[in-house]
């Protein structure tokens, strides 16, 4: 009889959770984003985020231990290898910093604008998507340090996403491998323009590129800039392959992003012109 | 409180391994649900109430700092937390088969109910994503996982159980 009520009782427990369950999802879907739920997000965002920063500096100092361990050999190689980079890139900045100066010369004679530079806020990764469906980041900065949605994300090897929301301290990003993201792309070479589709796996879609186009294998893919929310410019990846169908206009051409999405630890956020 | 405490530790610990820890393990974009495996872990060992409350616990903590739409966690691991105890006096309480083949199960059903969700919400990448590639391959990342989960959270609960014992003599 008492086994009977306990399990009565359980089951109307467990009843009771998930019609609370289900009134929570409709409520933070019918909310605007200043609603009660979507602040008690951004409040627990915020109250995670150091807790993340600190188990994501625990791990990372793990791995980091490890690595200088078991890679010591191939370290020391790509020491030397970067060191002789270094010295190129030094070479290069020089010419670079000529034709820059160059650049601003000639289009100060022809009256065009000087091409704008960024302002950026540096951030670490403190968290990823708990979902396999979304790829997605939580980074240390947030509107104390002048993030706001839409802000490009990127990285030195290239784009990396945008701000999706922001609490005081942190922020989320929505990364270009999402399923959900699109950005506006230019090819380098034939200077065609597309639009970038993530896939939630490693590749990209690269699509609205007419048939007429040519690609060549290792392309490099740039910003549009059209859209609005990335700048001119930024790398996004290189083509892989490219595949004519015999119907439709479009060709179909996979991307490899030049960001390793699965070691990424810093980036920076693009909070506005210079 | 001990016991309460103990699950809270858990639970957190669950998720910050899940959001810290679980992405440098994914392959192809596929990642274990740790939280998911948790979950079944308590429904299985100490039965529906507290597979429902940690279910819903564990997916409340998901959604608060991850989630696009709150909601979504919350219901799938209540659902699978309460379900997961159903099965417990089904197969052999020994041995790690049986947690397995739950864990399994619960994994797709878990996604099939995000992917059902989702089509309500009209997020059809989702349900595209979920259908065509990850459901699978994450049920069984899932039920690979298992057998260090499982002993482990076994052992936890022993602990627990024997300090609480010592506590009152």
């Amino acid at each position: 009889m008492i086994d009977r009520r306990t399990s009565w009782g359980n089951q109307i427990t467990l009843g009771l959770l998930v019609l609370i369950s289900i009134s929570v999802l409709v409520l933070h879907f019918r909310e605007g984003p200043n609603g009660v739920l979507h602040r008690a997000q951004r409040f627990s965002v915020n109250l995670l985020a150091p807790l993340q920063a600190g188990s994501f500096s625990v791990t990372r100092g793990f791995s980091d231990t490890w690595a200088s361990l078991t890679e010591f050999s191939r370290l020391k190689e790509d020491n030397r290898a970067l060191t002789r980079q270094v010295s190129e890139m030094r070479r290069d900045t020089v010419t670079l910093k000529e034709l820059d100066l160059e650049n601003k010369r000639l289009r100060a004679a022809i009256g065009a604008p000087v091409r704008q530079q960024y302002a950026t806020v540096f951030a670490t990764v403190i968290g990823k998507s708990v979902n396999t469906w979304q790829a997605t980041v939580i980074l240390d900065k947030g509107s104390l340090d002048g993030v706001k949605q839409r802000m490009p994300v990127a990285t030195a090897d290239g784009l990396v996403g945008q701000v999706m929301s922001t609490t005081a301290n942190s922020c989320l990003v929505q990364l270009i491998m999402d399923q959900k993201s699109a950005v506006g792309v230019r090819l380098q070479n034939s200077r065609a323009t597309g639009i970038i589709e993530g896939e939630g796996q490693e590749q990209l879609q690269l699509n609205y590129l007419p048939k007429g186009v040519k690609t060549t294998a290792k392309e490099v893919v740039m910003t549009s800039g059209l859209g609005g929310v990335y700048p001119t410019g930024l790398v996004v990846g290189t083509i892989t392959s490219t595949a004519r169908n015999n119907d439709g206009l479009f060709q179909d051409v996979r991307v490899s992003p030049t960001v390793d999405f699965w070691t990424l630890e810093e980036v920076y956020i693009i909070t506005g012109v210079r | 409180m001990q016991r309460f405490l103990l699950t809270a530790l858990v639970l957190i610990g669950t998720f910050l391994a899940q959001t810290v820890l679980v992405p440098h393990l994914s392959v192809a974009g596929i990642q274990p649900d740790l939280m998911l495996v948790v979950i079944v872990c308590f429904a299985l060992t100490e039965g529906m109430n507290m597979g429902s409350f940690t279910g819903f616990f564990g997916g409340l903590l998901e959604d608060l700092v991850m989630a696009n739409y709150m909601g979504f966690n919350m219901v799938t691991k209540t659902i699978i937390g309460g379900a997961s105890s159903l099965l417990r006096d089904m197969g052999p309480r020994e041995g790690i088969l049986w947690p397995m083949i739950t864990v399994f199960g619960a994994s797709i059903i878990s996604q099939a109910m995000t992917a059902l969700l989702a089509f309500l919400f009209g997020e059809t990448v989702v349900v595209r994503s979920i259908l065509s590639w990850s459901m699978l391959p994450t049920a069984l990342y899932n039920t690979l996982f298992t057998p260090f989960i499982y002993p482990a959270f076994i052992r936890v609960l022993k602990w627990q159980e024997s300090h609480a014992r010592m506590q009152v003599m």
